[in-house]
Order: C-alpha cells, then sequence, then structure tokens
C-alpha cells in the first residue's frame, strides 16, 4: 500500500512538472521549428545531395548555437518585458532603433516573399495553382490569428511545428544505412576543405540564426506573459527546440543523402518532384513538408513585423487583442503578409534575385540585432539578476563572432558569387 | 508673396506635424540612450557603424560594376 502511493505520489508529481510545461511550451518550439522554413529546407535538401551523410556533425553544433543565441533572447523579453525593437530604442537611442525596425521590416518581408514561394512551389507538386496557394494561406493565417488570443495561436502553430516532424518517416523509408549516418556525425570535410564546402557551412549557418527570430521569441515571451520564475522552463523549451529543428535538418539530409547524393538541386520543390520518381509517398512527405514549413515560417515572420511595429509606434500590440482593439497591429500584419502573397503572382517577378536580395540584406541586420544583444544581456540596470555571467559571455561572443563573420561571408557571396568559386 | 510663401509654410508644417507628428514623438522619447556608455559599448557600436559602411560600400560597388557591364 506504501509503495502504491509512492508511486501515484511520483505519477502526480512528473504528471504536473510536464503539465507545467506545457504550459510555457511554445516560443522557444515554434520559433526554433519555424526556423526550418522553406529556405531552410532547401539548403538542407541541397548539402544531403551534395554531401550525403558527411556534414550531420556540422548541422550537430548548431544546437547550442541557436541555443545560446534564443535564450538570450527569453531572459531579455521575460526581465525588460519589451520586444527587441523596443529595447534598441530605449537603450541605443532611435538612430539605432530606426535601422533596426525598418531593416527588420524589409528583410522580414522580402523572407516572406520566400516562404510564398516555397509554399507555391510545394503546392504546385500536387498541381495546385500559385494563386490558389496565396489566397488559402493568406484566409489560413487570418483565422490563426484573429481568435483574440495568444494562448489559441500558439497552441495552432504547434501542431504545425509538429506537422513538421513528417520527414522522419520519410527517412526511414529510404533505409539509410545506420553505420554510415553515425559515421556522420565524425567531424569530417568532404574532398578537404574548399571553397565549395565553405559556402555549404556559410549557407547552414545563415539559415539557422536568423534576425527574425530574436525579434520574434522576445516578443512572444512579452505577449505570452512569462514571468521570471518562468525562465528555466523558457530556457528547456529553447532547447527542446534546438534539438527538434536540427533533427528535422538531419533527416531531410538523410533522405535526400540517400537517394540524391551526387544530384544538383536547386530548390527544395525539385527535390520533392525528383524524390516521386523514386517513391512517390517520400516526394510527397517533402512536398508537404516544404509547404508546412514556409506555412510556418509565414506565421512567424509576419507577427515579428507587426509585433515590433507596434512597440516602437505604442499601439495595441497583442494577439490578446481583438482586431477592434488592435486595429494598426493587425492591419501591419495582413499588409504585410497580402503584399508579400501578391509578388509571387506576379507574371515575371525577379523571385531569384528576390532570394538571393534576402541573403544580403539579412547580413546587415542580423550583426547588430546579435550585438545588442549581448550588450543588453551585460546592462545591469537593464537585467539584474539575470545578467549574463562570465561563462555566457564567453559563449555568447564567441557564438555572435562566428555567426557575423560567416554570415558576412554568406552575404558578400551572394554579392559576388565568383568569390568563392 | 512673402505672406503667401508662410501661409505654404505654415500648412507644410501642420502637414509634418500631422502625419510625422508619432515618429518626432517617438525620436524625442528615444533621444537619449538609455544604456550605460561604456568602454565595450562604444567601441561595439563603433564597430557596428564600420561594418555598415564596409557593406554599404560593398554594395554601392557592386551596383556600379553591373551598370558598367
Amino acid at each position: 500500500m506504501k509503495n502504491f502511493s509512492k508511486l501515484y505520489y511520483e505519477y502526480r508529481r512528473v504528471w504536473k512538472t510536464i503539465a507545467l510545461y506545457l504550459m510555457i511550451a511554445g516560443p522557444g518550439i515554434v520559433v526554433m521549428v519555424a526556423d526550418n522554413d522553406a529556405g531552410g529546407i532547401t539548403t538542407y535538401a541541397a548539402t544531403g545531395a551534395k554531401y550525403g551523410y558527411n556534414l550531420i556533425w556540422f548541422l550537430l553544433l548548431l544546437i547550442p548555437i541557436a541555443y545560446f543565441v534564443q535564450e538570450m533572447t527569453v531572459r531579455l523579453g521575460v526581465v525588460t518585458k519589451r520586444g527587441h525593437a523596443e529595447a534598441i530604442f530605449d537603450s541605443f537611442g532611435s538612430f539605432w532603433g530606426w535601422f533596426s525596425l525598418l531593416d527588420l521590416m524589409l528583410v522580414n518581408w522580402l523572407t516572406l516573399v520566400t516562404e510564398f514561394i516555397g509554399m507555391s512551389a510545394a503546392l504546385n507538386v500536387f498541381g495546385v495553382p500559385p494563386y490558389i496557394t496565396v489566397v488559402v494561406v493568406c484566409l489560413l493565417l487570418g483565422i490563426i490569428s484573429l481568435n483574440g488570443r495568444y494562448w489559441t495561436w500558439e497552441k495552432i502553430a504547434l501542431v504545425f511545428c509538429a506537422l513538421n516532424l513528417i520527414y522522419i518517416p520519410g527517412a526511414f523509408m529510404v533505409h539509410p544505412s545506420v553505420a554510415h549516418v553515425l559515421q556522420g556525425a565524425i567531424p569530417n570535410l568532404p574532398g578537404g576543405f574548399n571553397n565549395q564546402l565553405f559556402f555549404f557551412l556559410m549557407a547552414n549557418i545563415g539559415t539557422t540564426i536568423a534576425p527574425w527570430m530574436i525579434f520574434f521569441q522576445q516578443s512572444a515571451v512579452v505577449d505570452k506573459g512569462m514571468k521570471e520564475k518562468d525562465i528555466p522552463w523558457g530556457k528547456f523549451d529553447t532547447f527542446f527546440g534546438a534539438i527538434l529543428t536540427v533533427m528535422v535538418a538531419i533527416f531531410i539530409v538523410i533522405v535526400t543523402g540517400t537517394v540524391l547524393k551526387g544530384v544538383e538541386i536547386s530548390s527544395a520543390a525539385q527535390a520533392a518532384q525528383m524524390l516521386m520518381g523514386v517513391n512517390k509517398y517520400l516526394g510527397e512527405f517533402l512536398a508537404i513538408g516544404l509547404f508546412n514549413a514556409g506555412l510556418l515560417g509565414a506565421i512567424c515572420i509576419s507577427l515579428a513585423s507587426s509585433w515590433a511595429f507596434g512597440e516602437v509606434f505604442g499601439w495595441a500590440h497583442s494577439l490578446n487583442n481583438k482586431i477592434k482593439e488592435a486595429p494598426w497591429f493587425y492591419a501591419n500584419y495582413f499588409l504585410t503578409l497580402i503584399t508579400a502573397g501578391v509578388v509571387v503572382l506576379i507574371p515575371h517577378a525577379p523571385l531569384v534575385l528576390i532570394t538571393l536580395f534576402v541573403q544580403v540584406v539579412a547580413v546587415t541586420l542580423l550583426p547588430p540585432a546579435l550585438v545588442f544583444l549581448l550588450l543588453l544581456l551585460n546592462d545591469k540596470k537593464t537585467m539584474g539578476d539575470y545578467k549574463n555571467t562570465l561563462l555566457q559571455n564567453i559563449i555568447g561572443t564567441t557564438i555572435t563572432l562566428f555567426i557575423i563573420v560567416l554570415s558576412t561571408l554568406y552575404g558578400i557571396s551572394s554579392i559576388f558569387p565568383n568569390l568563392f568559386k | 508673396m512673402i505672406k503667401v510663401s508662410k501661409i505654404i509654410n505654415e500648412r507644410f508644417k501642420e502637414f509634418c506635424q500631422d502625419k510625422f507628428g508619432r515618429i518626432i514623438e517617438i525620436n524625442n522619447k528615444y533621444a537619449h540612450p538609455k544604456i550605460e556608455m561604456s568602454p565595450v559599448v562604444r567601441l561595439s557600436l563603433f564597430l557596428l557603424r564600420a561594418y555598415l559602411l564596409f557593406l554599404l560600400l560593398l554594395l554601392v560597388y557592386k551596383f556600379i560594376t553591373v551598370i558598367h557591364n
């Protein structure tokens, strides 16, 4: 009887812990999984096709990199109760504030266009014309956002995050050699360290840490109403999200690394069509996953912009507000979404140029966003007891410098494509 | 003539105040950075400005080479 009551007590304790985590879970998982957007899926598919499993070790390295950056936004958002845009305005003045805000709007809008490109290409595999994709996506995102509760929006986003795991069964379907996959986890430089390998490493870094993620997660923890006592759970949520996102990336690499090794991949939609020739369901999984990735990216990126604008202009800017209570917030949200969708429908629109341009413009925003994050986390007046420790500073500074150097080189390679050839 | 230009100036100021008043308010609100300007912060902001200038020059160079070609 005593054992039974002990068991029951343990069961209640564990269940309460899980229930508490499920209440806090959200911003970390959503931002990390949404990071595997349409552009990210393409990068991973191309990486697998080019190098097989040999860069799995590099993807694993991205877990701590993504975690340490995003964890800082959790602490900053929870302690200051402000989004990143407002925090930059307040701490660094209006020059850096306007620079960050306007650059964020531009980068986010361009990235949204690439998400719509990905989603249209994905559904085109099933014969759905682009205009239907754009209309359906805009309607869907409108319905998700207009229900007037952050909580509901978050839980729906988490469902889409779960759908992102569709690549996992796909990877099992291709029957990869487990031994070879595990070998890929050992650091190696396939073909030696050359320009092309460097380009792929830069592309993978560039797709893992995007500027909108910093602004999104900080605003999301504020809108969610997280408190200081929730920080440990917020960190766990972020860490769990980082693992999920890299796991999905690895499974994509396994799929294309097994079936399409040696094939030049220029887009995930092209990879999906090629995979359909091998296994119909495999190709369909990749196409559905690509659509889902674009949708998740669109959900988060459009919100990141609207939150940032609302914070700075002092409008009501919460998903907990109905449309009448926060008209400018929702107006900004829908304007960004619809204009990005419409671009994809314009005949002969320079979509490839836009995709390249995103990489270039992102390079102008990511370093300042990271540097501001580090400086704010070291300000005793702002952060109090939650200021960065020495270890966090060493890790954070190293990661920041690493990301700045690689993402800058990646951006430069977009402007001067022959530089690394 | 002077009266007309004065009226135009005043109307233009009213228009700007109306449309850009909120922006001017924001600029005034955040005119003075609140972060403690330690040497690390100053150096970081200086390096950021240099970095952005470098990127801008690269873009201008690319633009010129594209036009030239």
